[in-house]
């Protein structure tokens, strides 16, 4: 497999909301690619009629039932935000610059 | 004659100390305070100290422990007949499980001012079994790391060289409880994160089997992956903690239903006709020969107590750190998407936008591993490379559990070296990322197929310790204590750290 590129460091920063400068994009370039090296290493095996495992126990969808319980108030989920206004989490606007 | 000091004693001494009333818990946490005093500043286990409250709790505790009442003829008795195991103990968490109105900030920037407004499930636990909380110990952020460099706050030193890392990521719990600065910690392991420091300091970790522990309040990270264990000075701790902790929890969907054990039970069981499986994989290359060695005498320790020990092969686990580095990445992209600087912890200032408010807080919060794996796991999900990479490494990881099932039809448990070598220096890998992978190599097999492992030291290198890893299928966490509690009262290890002055450049 080839490796990957400035452009999808990029890319990648992108789609993961995180701003990558010019100067720490070669550094994680080459990093990523040495560990990208070391894991391409798993398509040297056959894995032909194999199943993919997610989860290594064998639970799958443990439903409680549906009662309306005590919650946490307004107050404390309100308490670790870094801005609030009134009852409510304030965020910058939305729209795009 | 000189009293001994209090913090050098194990959670089962000073445990049975506290239920005959010749020592209080406060005394208890007292001393542990004091080992704090003389060693914090160097060793650096810590990122919150809780000395105060647990000072308060501890006269709490004792308050019940020594309650009278009045009997016929003018006596007292005490009130309490039946003082629980661990009552009154001290024990130090990991800073990734939430403990209500502490600060929990797994290391990292983005959570620095984060105090949480609920406890976890095992927090409840402890505090049930009026267990008492000396603070939160340092990690690599978010867990992803070998040797507690990547903590935001600072690197952690080994006990038994302060040059040397204590190992990654539950480091923090792992130099406390070697050095004396509590008796018992919780640890968390994701690759490794229990049982790589608790070989590198000397001390016992035991990575349960996925859904043992409830995982409710501890902050993920490989979702498919973390499990919450103990780690402590010697084996019968290790059980007792394990007892506290483990059972079902509603509030965990992945928590197993299953009857409680009590693992002390295992305590006095041998191990004669017990059939050990070496693995081949995890004894060749990459292994310094002090640690090979040391495994070798280990064997030569268990044959003499009855076990019938052969090498055996599993050949899938020679992709295992691959195909973890593609499904743990995988999994934290996914869970970290959460830190958006809306409901908790850092918000970048300046910003105009809701997206530039995102972007800026997440670059400014996350160092650079937690960047690194967050990156690699997007690609890995990414178009075009996902089923190379991903679904590519979940089949791989169905292959180690059949590799895993298949061994376990012929042996009870299987051993090798914890690390492929003993505590590096510190620096040493720091800027290498793929070098400390490597250093995990050993034990992030077990976290693929969700079975438990213990650490139990085996061996010094030049005065530094060498961990023996022991595994067991699932829910098979009597046996590893079983066999470890034979291996450990035969082997004798001393722990230096508990005994040591420990002085700047010693």
């Amino acid at each position: 497999m080839e490796g990957i590129n400035k452009e999808d460091v990029k890319h990648v920063a992108k789609l993961a909301e995180l701003d990558i400068s010019e100067d720490e994009l070669d550094k994680f370039v080459d990093q990523l690619n040495i560990i990208l090296k070391h894991a391409g290493k798993i398509n040297e095996i056959d894995t032909t009629g194999v199943e993919p495992t997610s989860h290594a126990t064998n639970i799958v969808n443990i439903f409680r039932d549906d009662i309306v319980e005590k919650s946490i108030s307004k107050k404390d989920a309100l308490l670790n935000s870094p801005k609030t206004i009134k009852d409510l989490f304030e965020v910058p606007l939305i729209a795009e610059e | 004659m000189v009293k001994e000091r209090l913090y050098k004693l194990s959670a089962k001494e000073l445990s049975d100390l506290i239920s005959r009333r010749e020592i209080s818990s406060y005394e208890t946490v007292k001393d542990i305070a004091e080992r704090m005093e003389e060693v914090e500043t160097i060793v650096k286990s810590y990122i919150t100290t809780n000395i105060y409250k647990a000072i308060a709790a501890a006269r709490r505790v004792d308050k019940f422990i020594y309650k009278k009442k009045r009997i016929r003829g003018g006596k007292f008795i005490y009130k309490t007949k039946n003082i629980e195991l661990l009552t009154g103990i001290p024990i130090s968490v990991k800073d990734n499980i939430t403990t209500k109105g502490i600060h929990t900030t797994c290391s990292s920037k983005i959570l620095g001012n984060y105090k949480p407004i609920y406890d976890a499930t095992v927090i409840n636990k402890i505090k049930e079994s009026n267990m008492i909380l000396t603070g939160k110990t340092n990690m690599d952020e978010f867990a992803m790391g070998s040797s507690t460099e990547n903590s935001s706050f600072w690197t952690t030193h080994n006990p038994w060289n302060l040059k040397n890392v204590p190992g990654g990521s539950s480091g923090g719990s792992a130099a406390a409880v070697a050095v004396g600065e509590t008796p018992l910690a919780l640890g968390t392991d994701t690759g490794g994160s229990i049982r790589q420091p608790a070989a590198f300091c000397g001390v016992v970790g035991l990575k349960p089997t996925y859904g043992l522990v409830s995982r409710f309040g501890l902050i993920a990270f490989a979702s498919s992956l973390d499990q919450i264990g103990p780690i402590t000075r010697n084996v019968h701790d290790c059980a007792l903690l394990l007892n506290t902790i483990a059972g079902h929890d509603r509030l965990d969907s992945t928590s197993v239903f299953k009857d409680k054990e009590d693992y002390t039970e295992y305590l006095k069981e041998d191990i004669s006709g017990l059939k050990i499986g070496i693995i081949k994989e995890l004894m060749g290359e990459g292994i310094s020969n002090s640690v090979k060695d040391a495994v070798y005498k280990a064997i030569d320790i268990f044959s003499s107590l009855g076990a019938f020990c052969e090498e055996i092969s599993l050949p899938s686990l020679k992709f295992a750190l691959s195909a973890y580095y593609i499904i743990a990445p995988a999994e934290a992209s996914s869970n970290l998407a959460r830190y958006d600087g809306i409901r908790y912890g850092l918000r970048a200032k300046k910003v105009k936008s809701f997206r530039s408010m995102y972007r800026k807080t997440r670059s400014q919060g996350f160092g650079d591993e937690v960047k690194r794996r967050i990156m690699l796991g997007t690609y890995a999900l990414s178009k075009g490379y996902y089923e190379a990479y991903y679904l590519q490494a979940q089949k791989v990881r169905t292959l180690i559990i059949n590799d895993f099932k298949k061994v376990f039809k012929k042996f009870d448990v299987l051993i090798s070296p914890t690390t492929p070598s003993v505590a590096f220096k510190i620096g040493e890998k720091f800027e290498d990322p793929l070098t400390m992978y490597l250093s995990d190599i050993c034990t992030i097999p077990v976290n693929l197929a969700g079975i438990p492992a213990i650490s139990i030291p085996c061996g010094l290198e030049n005065s530094l310790p060498i961990g023996l890893q022991i595994i067991a299928p699932h829910f098979k966490e009597g046996l590893l204590i079983k066999t470890a509690y034979n291996f450990e009262k035969k082997f004798n290890f001393k722990l230096k750290p508990l005994y040591r002055k420990i002085r700047l450049n010693s």
